[in-house]
């Protein structure tokens, strides 16, 4: 073919300016039930790193914390699992329950202030009734 | 009378007194309108699950066994209903808001699974509320399923 030399460049160049455009369905998060796409606020993930991650992590060594919530793996969960364990967090912050008083007694700097509190809270429970169909 | 004949008198003598002292035994009511089996389609082998093995404890829909009227066991049964309806009743599934079923069928899943419930002790008098393993994956499979039909993964309404 006379214009053969052209034809490769030109598919290539035509496919990668079709795939720089959004498909249709990318901004659709329904494509299964897991929550993909979830993403933790700046500010909030500050207050998780500082008070909450060493414990509730998949690398951490407290069993019963990894049990009951690890916050790198929320966005590889379900979403009523998650929305359950966001109203978990809110819950937990509002009574005073976590972090828990002995771990504070011995790290009192992570201590949750109360505008801390306040945030997680809020976070927690707006972010989980967001997913109320 | 002998020592062992008196200290047999006294004990039944006991045993006879402690089953006129006044309490609270919760409450039974077979007809609830809030009840999840009643409200929702659930699955009728996951229904029946449920039912037989968790309903006694989890719901007003208890069924007293004869020793369960007497003292001092009926303490100890009247005690465990009390508590298990505190954390958890399926007859008033429906005012729950959806958050609070979520969490709730996120405890269901985890207590199963991890044997905690039903209750060792409750097995034992109640062998056919033993779950197999096939029953365990049936329920936490339920939970998933149901928590599903109540939220989306979609947040365009953000």
């Amino acid at each position: 073919m006379k214009n053969f030399k052209l034809f490769i460049p030109l598919v290539t160049l035509l496919a990668v300016f079709m795939l720089s455009f959004e498909m249709p369905g990318d901004g659709n998060k329904n494509v299964s039930s897991s929550a993909q796409g979830f993403v933790v606020p700046d500010n909030v993930q500050k207050v998780i790193d500082q008070s909450c991650f060493a414990c509730h992590n998949m690398d951490a060594k407290n069993d019963k914390a990894k049990s009951a919530l690890l916050f790198d793996a929320l966005d590889t969960l379900k979403v009523a699992k998650l929305v359950g364990k966001l109203a978990d967090i809110r819950d937990e912050v509002k009574d005073d329950k976590m972090p828990p008083a002995k771990f504070l007694q011995f790290n009192p700097e992570v201590k949750l202030s109360v505008a801390q509190k306040d945030l997680l809270i809020n976070w927690a429970d707006s972010t989980a009734k967001s997913y109320i169909k | 009378m002998s020592k062992s004949k008196i200290v047999g008198s006294a004990l039944f003598g006991l045993f006879i007194f402690i089953q006129f002292i006044p309490f609270q035994k919760p409450i039974v009511k077979m007809d609830n309108e809030d009840d999840l089996i009643t409200i929702n389609t659930v699955e009728q082998s996951v229904a029946e699950i449920l039912r037989v093995s968790c309903y006694n404890c989890h719901s007003n829909e208890t069924v007293y066994p004869w020793y369960g009227h007497v003292a001092p066991v009926s303490w100890l049964v009247s005690s465990d209903i009390r508590q298990g309806r505190k954390h958890l009743n399926f007859s008033e599934w429906e005012l729950f808001n959806k958050l609070d079923k979520a969490k709730l069928l996120n405890e269901i899943a985890d207590e199963v699974n991890n044997g905690e419930m039903p209750m060792s002790i409750y097995v034992l008098m109640h062998p056919k509320a033993k779950l197999s393993k096939e029953d365990t994956k049936k329920i936490a499979n339920w939970t998933e399923q149901f928590g599903g039909h109540l939220f989306s993964a979609n947040t365009e309404n953000k």
